[in-house]
This record gives structure tokens, C-alpha cells and sequence, in this order.
């Protein structure tokens, strides 16, 4: 029988853990090539939602975690081929052209463009994890060796017990694209060869664009794009540009790094009062663990 | 990078040969040849090359390469290495880049070191080919300055459709006393190929650009409330 027990319901376990939810925030970016064209992301992201589920086998379920998207901005990067024009037969002949024009070309090499998306807004993705709790005792850095504990609460840097939410599997959902992004896609398409083509005049942009052909199928082509341009993005920001590692390891780090309850050792039963020193108990063999509806703490009084 | 250049050659003249706008020579006789690049008149770069039985049938030279910046390795002007020109074959002279226009003289070297002109790019002879390409849709009006000779050439606007435009094959025309024929329609960036008769120099000159119809020009359809009482 352990000389302290505290339980906090499930609700009030739902309560720490949308506290340690609502400080979670990421920023990442990262860039990778894929033969014909480039690719980049600059994202941030924030954590809403999310069931608590206690479980009896001394778990925690936490579902349809939503991953928003403060920004998520992909960039594509790809060559658009050179327009020439000549090359053609001044004098044929019977057997074949006996003198051609030299080609002229528009572009010296094939001029890059890049082509933008922002997808903040228009992508969901959900993260759901099993848990166990995690005690850990931790020794504030900022306190010095020639600190009591009194002391040490004076300048705020008691020693503390933790739990923290211990991760077993974390599942995230593939990322769910709206299916505007085709249209999307089309107008920055656009937009992109109008600005790399922005300084000549508009006969010459249409003749380079009408030589080139349709821009969505030259890029289209270049990108290899299937029909399905929301799983192609989707594969391409989650497995080919490592997001979803991103994220999962960003939720990760942060629940193994920030308690979801923690208290103060030794901890405080009266506060300094009318000359004296205030009262407090040491705490040992602090120890979690999860009902069906209760997370509870045991501990002793000790040393 | 964009080579804006090609997007400034708006006329074209084959006395005065620009990126777009080439001329073709044969040369059926064999034996050793010199040429003389001018720009405005003057001497900017000179060329020599050899005509045999066997050879190459096409020589190309880039007048502009020529007269640039000196270097060995440029690999513009004919090279003994390229080997001969066939006799019947054909002298290609065209501009790489840029935007100087260039006049071209080429000389057969005969004996006793005399040269004969056999070609002056400021007046073309019978059997010389002027393959222009003009990029700016619009109506020209195309002239031999030397018999007076005109006709009508028509660039159509570029339209963008659901394949990649191809500008076709080129069109043919006989120039000297007159163009045959003389009203000729091509797509932007078509070749034109135009075969002297007789004597020639040939002028394009734009006289009408067409440009795409600015947005907001349709029919407009207007509400005009009714005065009261009627």
C-alpha cells in the first residue's frame, strides 16, 4: 500500500493532455531531386483535437489527432524544354533533304522554372498513438550544487517527478488532399512560365507557349503525373520527401520531452508562513499507471 | 536563359542576313573559294573553303561566329578537317546569334591568284535561295528591290491548341520579275524559302503587327433604368 495515491479521471487526464497538445508546434523544410524536376516543402504545423481513451491494459489511446497545417508551401522545380525553331529542309530531294537550316533557339539550355503551391488549408492528415505512461525525475540544470531544496523552490528550480506519455505506435493517416489541387496546379503552371516569360511581349509569349504545346501536359509529362494528382502529391510529400517521418517524429520528440503532469519533490504540504520554513514531504517510488477511467500515482513517503 | 534577340528580328532582308533569315548557295564547280563578311559595308571577317568532286554536300557557316571575338576553337567558320564541299553542293550561310545583319561576298579563286564573284548576298543570282523565318504574327509586305517586285505575306496570330503547334512545311516562292506566288499565308515561325529567278534582294517588312485582342473587348451588355413615367 503506497503512502500517497492521486487519480485523475479520464477527463481530467483529456484536460493535461490538451495542455501538453496546445504546446506542440513544428517547422520544418527540405528539398530532394527526383531525375527530371525538384521538389520542396516548407511546413509548420500544430496539433488540435484528438480522443483520450484510457485503457486497462495500462494504455492510453489518443485518435484523430489533427496535424493543421499553419503552412505548407511545395515548390516544383523543373526544366521546360528548349523552343527552337528552323531545322527544316531548304532543298529536298528525292532520296532525302540535301541542305537544312540551322535550328534557333529560344531558351540557351532549358531555363528552369519553379512552380509554387499552398496547400496550407487544403490538406488534412491525422495522427493516432498508443501509449503507456513514463515516470521520469528530473533535476532542474539551472540548480546549483550548494542548493537545498528550499533554496532551489526560492528560485524556482525544484526537482520534480514527471510522467510522461510513452509512445508504443504512432499511426498517421496518408495525407488527405482536396481535389482542387488539379485546378491549382494548372493555375501556378501558368502563372510560373507566364513569369519566366514575363518580360516579352504577349505575341512572343504565345508563340513560345503555343510551340511548346499545352503547359499542363508538358509538365504533366515531366512530372510523370498520373491521373490522381492528389495521391502523386501525396506520396511525394509524404514518402518521397519524408513528411510524414517529419511529423511523426516531431510528435514524438515532444511527448517523450514534456510531461503531461508533474509535481514537485519534495512537495509542498504548508507554505512559509509567520517566520517558518515551509513544510514539505519527500517523495519515492513514484510510479504510474492507467485503469479503464483513472491514470493513477502512486508514492511513498520517503526517503 | 532567353535569347530575346530572336524576338527583335521583325523584318528580314537577304542582303542583310539576320538570325532568321539564311541564304543558300551551290556550287557546282570545284576549286578554292574565299569569302568576305560585311557589316555596314566594311570587312568584319573573311573565310575560305574548298569545293572537290567528293565531299560534304552542305557547308554551313556562321557569319556571326566568324566575326566575333577571334578564336581557333569556335568551330564557326569552315574548317580544313571538315573536309571539302561536294561540287553541285551547297554554301549555307547563316547568322548563330546576335543582332548585327551581315552582307556576304564569296569569290572563286582562280588561276594566277584572280578571284570571280560568285556570289554577293546584297543582290542574289539565279539558283541562290533566301530561307527566312519570321516569328512576329502580321501583314508584310515582301519586295525585290532589285525588279520592284512585291507580294503579300500574311504570319498568323499563334494559337494555343491542345497539342504542341508544328509550323508546317516550309513555302516555296519564286522571286525575280514577280513572286509566284504572290499572296502567301504562313503560321508564325514557318519556314519560307524563296528561290531567285533573276536578280534579287529580299525585304521583309512588317506593315501590320497582330497582337492578341486585349481581354474586355467583347460586346458589353449594359441596364439603363427607364426614366420615370414611361
Amino acid at each position: 500500500m503506497s503512502d500517497i495515491t492521486i487519480a485523475a479521471s479520464e477527463p481530467a487526464f483529456t484536460a493535461l493532455f490538451e495542455q501538453l497538445r496546445d504546446s506542440f508546434s513544428e517547422s520544418a523544410s527540405d528539398s530532394g531531386s527526383f531525375g527530371p524536376f525538384t521538389a520542396s516543402y516548407a511546413v509548420a504545423f500544430h496539433l488540435e483535437n484528438g480522443s483520450v481513451d484510457l485503457r486497462g491494459d495500462n494504455t492510453v489511446r489518443i485518435g484523430e489527432l489533427d496535424v493543421v497545417w499553419d503552412t505548407l508551401a511545395v515548390s516544383l522545380g523543373l526544366d521546360i524544354p528548349s523552343v527552337c525553331v528552323g531545322g527544316w529542309c531548304i532543298v529536298p530531294t528525292p532520296i532525302g533533304c540535301a541542305v537544312r537550316l540551322p535550328r534557333k533557339c529560344f531558351f540557351q539550355g532549358n531555363p528552369d522554372v519553379s512552380i509554387p503551391l499552398d496547400l496550407s488549408g487544403l490538406l488534412r492528415s491525422e495522427v493516432s498513438l498508443i501509449a503507456g505512461l513514463r515516470t521520469g525525475y528530473f533535476v532542474d540544470p539551472g540548480r546549483q550544487s550548494w542548493m537545498d531544496y528550499i533554496d532551489a523552490e526560492n528560485s524556482g528550480v525544484p526537482n520534480k517527478w514527471q510522467v510522461f506519455i510513452d509512445p508504443e505506435s504512432v499511426d498517421i493517416d496518408v495525407f488527405d488532399i482536396a481535389d482542387i489541387i488539379g485546378d491549382l496546379l494548372e493555375d501556378a503552371i501558368d502563372a510560373a512560365v507566364d513569369t519566366l516569360l514575363g518580360f516579352l511581349p504577349g505575341w512572343a509569349r504565345d508563340l513560345v507557349k503555343a510551340i511548346l504545346g499545352p503547359l499542363v501536359d508538358l509538365v504533366r509529362d515531366v512530372l510523370d503525373l498520373p491521373d490522381d494528382i492528389e495521391e502523386w502529391l501525396s506520396d511525394l510529400l509524404g514518402t518521397s520527401l519524408g513528411l510524414l517521418d517529419v511529423i511523426v517524429t516531431a510528435v514524438l520528440d515532444h511527448f517523450l520531452a514534456e510531461p503531461v503532469f508533474e509535481f514537485e519533490d519534495p512537495y509542498p504540504i504548508l507554505d512559509a508562513a509567520g517566520g517558518l520554513i515551509p513544510v514539505k514531504i519527500p517523495v519515492a517510488d513514484f510510479d504510474v499507471h492507467v485503469t479503464d477511467d483513472e491514470m493513477v500515482v502512486e508514492a511513498n513517503v520517503g526517503p | 536563359m532567353i535569347s530575346t534577340s530572336l524576338f527583335t528580328q521583325i523584318g528580314l532582308d537577304s542582303g542583310a542576313l539576320t538570325q532568321l533569315g539564311s541564304v543558300v548557295h551551290p556550287v557546282p564547280e570545284p576549286g578554292e573559294y574565299r569569302g568576305v563578311v560585311l557589316v555596314d559595308e566594311q570587312q568584319v571577317a573573311d573565310f575560305a573553303f574548298v569545293v572537290a568532286k567528293q565531299g560534304r554536300p552542305q557547308l554551313d557557316v556562321d557569319v556571326a561566329a566568324l566575326a566575333g571575338p577571334a578564336d581557333d576553337d569556335c568551330g564557326c567558320g569552315p574548317r580544313a578537317d571538315d573536309g571539302p564541299l561536294a561540287a553541285g553542293g551547297h554554301l549555307l550561310l547563316h547568322v548563330g546569334s546576335g543582332r548585327a545583319a551581315y552582307a556576304v561576298v564569296v569569290s572563286a579563286v582562280t588561276a594566277h591568284g584572280r578571284s570571280q564573284v560568285v556570289l554577293d548576298t546584297r543582290e542574289l543570282a539565279k539558283g541562290d535561295l533566301f530561307a527566312a523565318t519570321v516569328l512576329r504574327p502580321g501583314r508584310y509586305r515582301v519586295a525585290n528591290t532589285v525588279t520592284g517586285a512585291e507580294a503579300k505575306l500574311d504570319v498568323a496570330y499563334p494559337e494555343l491548341g491542345r497539342r504542341p503547334m508544328l509550323p508546317g512545311e516550309p513555302v516555296r516562292v519564286t522571286v525575280g520579275d514577280r513572286f509566284q506566288p504572290d499572296d502567301i499565308s504562313v503560321r508564325a515561325s514557318q519556314g519560307q524559302v524563296y528561290a531567285v529567278e533573276s536578280g534579287a534582294r529580299i525585304v521583309i517588312e512588317l506593315v501590320e503587327p497582330y497582337d492578341r485582342k486585349p481581354r474586355g473587348d467583347g460586346p458589353r451588355h449594359r441596364w439603363v433604368r427607364r426614366p420615370a413615367g414611361r
